[in-house]
């Protein structure tokens, strides 16, 4: 097992932070206007070494929010004594390139959409760079989800949050809302869970003292042995390609359980672990606090991951502002707001005035609203599509819902409801 | 998988991203069946242009798009022969007209079967065209597809505020008693010569503090009566054209300011002194008036 | 589309006439030297403005603040970098108002080639322009033509009228009503071969005539001789491809149409064009269509004259 310190390759203390530093750092790419990042692409007909030197840079400023993909770099056979520079190139080729196992060798399999995207928008190396800012986070984000112990195991968290319902009335348990924090020169929200009724203010109990009150629920945590042969299985799976969908993704593999499910009338293991924590925290946390809490005493569930004993701040030690703390939901596309137009009739979107839009587009975020989880609804900007694409994400968050209902049937009750819905608003 | 995707740029990419051509395609200006990128303050989309706006030639009618095939949903369409080499995906749903001030970099033309299959949202044609479904992510999708809406109608709306077309319908040839008689009185009051009133009444030069007192004092403006002014359509629609693009976005002034008071300065202040207006004298004066505009800054 | 606006073209032409009498009044030589070699205009106006020709406008100084004639006629497609005119006027008495013409490279070789006794021939358009620009000096420096301009109403006219003005005084200035009565005797009831033919002819009218004038110019100038209604074309054909482009059409009364789409008539008429003139009665009027005169870079040109009945 490796050893819980990561080998320090790379000290963040020593890189400047925030999103406001990167704007303001000496530039390495000097803004002549000139573009041989890419006449370089042009020539080799991929990224060279001027591409993956800057690209390099920005993976190194973004990687600072993502400890477990550090680790990830640092605990790979071939990266011994590998510097910051290496790692920040690792990561550009990682970014511009696709990779899937073939005869358990990694094969090159296209570039990656959003790096071509970078590459045809930028007029000049000093945009280039600017830009590829929100693409390598981005692609950062999906990489902890999808491919780090920490990452997958979040996301099991939230999923349990999510659709945790009580016995009695049915209701959700817990809340996912913005909660104030509070720093000298402004103040900011994070994304955050609470029990449903309790306290919404940011928790002030340590993680020591919440796991204990976890520790005190019986949950039939896996053993360390049954998670690395889970592990094991899972690497052995071959990662697939879908030319449709342009994704690599793992075939569904074994999962090792966390905690019986609950038997009639009572809730599960996991749902009673995380009601403790929550109850014991008497306000909010991140989902990112609770997975550590649960790693305080289990840290084999996600081994390259350090826990930090300390609350999340929304400061580094030196100052500055951290950003990756739930505001950019770990990867996940926020929309962002645009400026607001003076003109009423602007009020009213382009798809909105089209066909009898209004009505039937009222019915459908109605129905969508009422499905989606609360982060969801945060994502998806539902009042800017029109109500053919409304339509279309109703369809699929039911079929995903409702596993064992007919497609045709799904379609068919919906229509019945908007129907409804839209005699009602009539009348 | 059966065939091995190369990881490297396929020739067709190659060929839009070649200087000449972009050189000659930002010249020719966009016309239908283009595939460009589209950005505003660092933010980018992909589209194509399914026609020029017949009344308006400032507006487009387009259609988003994305190289990114996960993107998609599963009402949009797949398109496996694109002026990229690689497959993009298709909204039709989302089919909008935008300024083509936003227009930033051409990347060819789509195939007039392809561009029709487009514009009327419909698949299976022999297998190049085909109905997207939703991604196991459904819900970054949806995401992503509402930040491209959301960013689109942003566009559409500053399409909704262009300044008129037609102004110069509106002007005809004729005399202003009041700028005669103030002409008159800079020549009484102040004594100046032919040259210099002519270079106050027409030409924005400005009376010195004493002179406006005098002015003033005889019972006239420090400014001359303002003379009607119709930018002539010509000049609108130049200020518009994706090849100001990127000078343009440099200057920090809103976007509907800098373009108008570009049109006016080509229009008025510089060599408008052609005997045609075609589009090299129109171009032409544009250069000027960013250079001059540049400096002024 | 014929600019509607009659009233426009009357004043512009009242001004130009306004600006020849001044000329004359100012320089009684003025006449003669448009006529013969307007090259002693920079002499004889030396104590009014000064009048240089030089290398490159483009660099110069004043660019940015002064007045830039720059034509595009259709035979030379000109840029912004191909600056033919600049008028700089002084605001006092400490400054002279300046004229500057920038020459053509040809022009240049040209000047240092030539011996004492030839006299070159210069492009047609340089004479155009230093009466253009001598057309802004007289304009803004005389008290009752700068009044005429300081009391439009609008911008896009005003603009537009000293443009317009500057062309008529340098087209009535080099091709005069008297001038154009003894070489044309036609004048009344001219077809295009006249035109073509007073072209010609006015490029070799022996050596007292150094100054030539332009095809383009000649044209425009014989639309002032027709009826309302009529007007004259200058257009060139295309290649092989037996199609004709049109540079102008230039209206009686004034107004000018550059690059129109060829109407079906002129299309016809082209399609019989050859050695000799054609003519064709239209609804309109008589169509006329000159014979094919080939002109510098092999260029094809036919004249076209509307007469209305």
């Amino acid at each position: 097992m490796p050893n819980k310190q990561a080998k320090t390759t790379w000290d963040p203390a020593q890189h400047p932070r925030g999103w406001a530093a990167e704007w303001f750092e000496a530039p390495e790419t000097p803004d002549d206007g000139s573009y041989r990042i890419g006449e370089e692409i042009r020539d080799l007909r991929k990224p060279g070494p001027k591409t993956i030197g800057v690209l390099g840079k920005t993976c190194n400023s973004r990687i600072v929010f993502y400890p477990d993909l550090q680790a990830m770099f640092a605990y790979q056979d071939d990266t011994d004594g590998c510097g910051a520079d290496q790692m920040g190139e690792y990561w550009a080729n990682e970014f511009c390139t696709m990779h899937m196992l073939y005869d358990k060798k990694r094969k090159a399999i296209g570039l990656r959409p959003a790096f071509i995207k970078l590459y045809l928008s930028s007029h000049s190396d000093h945009q280039f760079r600017i830009r590829s800012y929100k693409p390598v986070h981005d692609f950062f984000g999906k990489e902890f989800a999808q491919n780090t112990d920490f990452g997958r195991l979040r996301a099991r968290v939230e999923a349990r949050l999510q659709r945790c319902t009580s016995v009695e009335s049915g209701e959700p348990v817990f809340e996912y809302i913005k909660a104030a924090c509070n720093a000298p020169e402004r103040s900011e929200h994070v994304n955050a869970w609470h029990v449903l009724g309790a306290p919404t203010a940011r928790t002030t109990k340590t993680k020591g003292a919440l796991a204990e009150a976890g520790a005190k629920v019986t949950v039939s945590w896996p053993t360390e042995e049954e998670v690395r042969d889970v592990d094991r299985k899972r690497a052995a799976l071959a990662l697939e390609y879908d030319p449709k969908t342009g994704m690599l993704y793992q075939q569904r593999g074994p999962r090792y359980t966390i905690g019986k499910n609950g038997a009639k009338g009572r809730m599960s293991q996991l749902d009673a672990w995380l009601l403790a924590v929550l109850t014991a925290a008497e306000g909010s946390m991140t989902l990112s606090e609770i997975v550590e809490v649960m790693l305080i005493d289990h840290p084999y569930l996600a081994p390259d991951h350090q826990v930090d004993m300390h609350m999340e701040s929304l400061e580094f030690e030196d100052g500055t502002m951290r950003t990756d703390v739930e505001m950019s939901a770990y990867g996940r596309h926020v929309p962002t707001g645009y400026p607001d137009s003076t003109d009423p009739a602007d009020a009213l979107g382009f798809y909105e005035s089209q066909e009898m839009g209004t009505r039937e587009q009222r019915a459908l975020i109605g129905i969508i609203r009422a499905e989606l989880p609360e982060e969801a609804q945060d994502l998806i900007d539902v009042h800017a599509l029109p109500p053919h694409m409304l339509r279309g994400l109703a369809i699929e968050i039911r079929c995903r819902r409702m596993r064992t209902t007919s497609k045709d049937e799904i379609i068919e009750q919906l229509e019945s409801e908007l129907r409804e819905s839209m005699k009602e608003d009539r009348s | 998988m059966n065939e091995r995707t190369p990881a490297q740029i396929p020739q067709e990419m190659l060929d839009v991203t070649n200087p000449d051509y972009r050189r000659q395609a930002i010249e020719a200006g966009p016309h239908a069946g283009q595939l460009w990128i589209a950005e505003e303050q660092d933010r980018t989309e992909f589209l194509m242009i399914v026609d020029i706006d017949e009344c308006d030639p400032r507006i487009a009618h387009i259609i988003p798009m994305s190289n990114a095939p996960i993107e998609q949903t599963s009402d949009g369409l797949v398109i496996e022969t694109t002026p990229l080499g690689m497959p993009m995906v298709a909204w039709p749903s989302l089919a909008i007209p935008i300024p083509i001030r936003v227009l930033d970099v051409p990347l060819g033309d789509f195939e007039p079967t392809v561009v029709q299959a487009i514009a009327h949202n419909e698949p299976d044609l022999d297998q190049r065209v085909h109905r997207a479904e939703n991604p196991d992510d459904f819900l970054t999708a949806y995401a992503q597809a509402s930040a491209r809406a959301r960013l689109f109608q942003h566009w559409w709306t500053i399409g909704k505020h262009l300044p008129p077309l037609h102004q110069e319908a509106a002007i005809t040839f004729g005399v202003s008693d009041e700028r005669k008689a103030y002409a008159q009185a800079l020549k009484d009051v102040l004594g100046l010569s032919a040259v210099q009133r002519n270079a106050i009444m027409n030409h924005g030069m400005r009376l010195t503090a004493s002179q406006a007192k005098k002015m003033e004092k005889a019972g006239f403006a420090s400014t001359p009566p303002q003379a009607q002014e119709a930018i002539p359509d010509e000049y609108l629609i130049a200020a518009e054209q994706p090849r100001w693009h990127q000078a343009l976005d440099d200057m920090d002034l809103d976007g509907n300011d800098v373009r108008l008071e570009l049109a006016r300065t080509a229009a008025f202040d510089l060599a408008a002194r052609t005997s045609g207006h075609d589009a090299a004298a129109v171009n032409g004066a544009f250069l000027k008036a960013i250079e001059s505009m540049k400096h002024g800054q | 589309m014929t600019d509607p606006n009659a009233a426009f073209h009357r004043a512009v032409d009242e001004q130009a006439r306004r600006m020849i009498e001044l000329a004359r009044t100012l320089h009684p030589e003025f006449e003669e030297d448009c006529i013969t070699d307007p090259d002693m205009l920079a002499k004889h106006w030396r104590g009014d403005v000064s009048i240089r020709f030089v290398d490159s406008l483009v660099d110069s100084q004043l660019r940015d603040d002064a007045y830039v004639f720059y034509e595009n006629d259709g035979e030379d497609r000109s840029s912004l970098n191909d600056l033919l005119g600049l008028f700089s006027p002084s605001f006092d008495s400490r400054h002279v108002h300046r004229i500057q013409v920038q020459y053509r490279k040809k022009e240049r070789r040209d000047e240092r080639k030539r011996m004492s006794n030839d006299r070159t021939r210069y492009s047609m358009r340089r004479y155009f322009t230093i009466l253009h620009e001598l057309g802004h000096y007289l304009q803004q420096t005389d008290d009752d033509l700068a009044e005429t301009l300081m009391s439009i109403s609008s911008t896009n006219y005003n603009k537009r009228f000293e443009e317009g003005a500057c062309n008529r005084f340098a087209s009535l200035s080099l091709l005069p009503d008297a001038y154009m009565r003894k070489h044309c005797r036609m004048l009344r009831a001219f077809t295009a071969k006249n035109v073509a033919d007073f072209f010609k002819s006015d490029q070799s009218r022996g050596t007292r005539r150094v100054c030539r004038v332009s095809r383009q110019a000649v044209t425009r100038r014989f639309a002032d001789f027709l009826p309302d209604g009529g007007y004259t074309a200058l257009a060139y054909a295309m290649g092989d491809s037996g199609r004709m482009r049109i540079v102008f059409r230039a209206h009686a009364g004034g107004g000018i149409e550059y690059g129109p789409a060829c109407t079906e008539d002129e299309h016809n008429l082209f399609q019989d064009a050859g050695r000799v003139q054609v003519d064709r009665q239209t609804k309109r009027g008589m169509m006329t269509m000159s014979a094919q005169q080939t002109g510098k870079g092999g260029i094809r040109w036919h004249i076209i004259v509307l007469r209305p009945y």
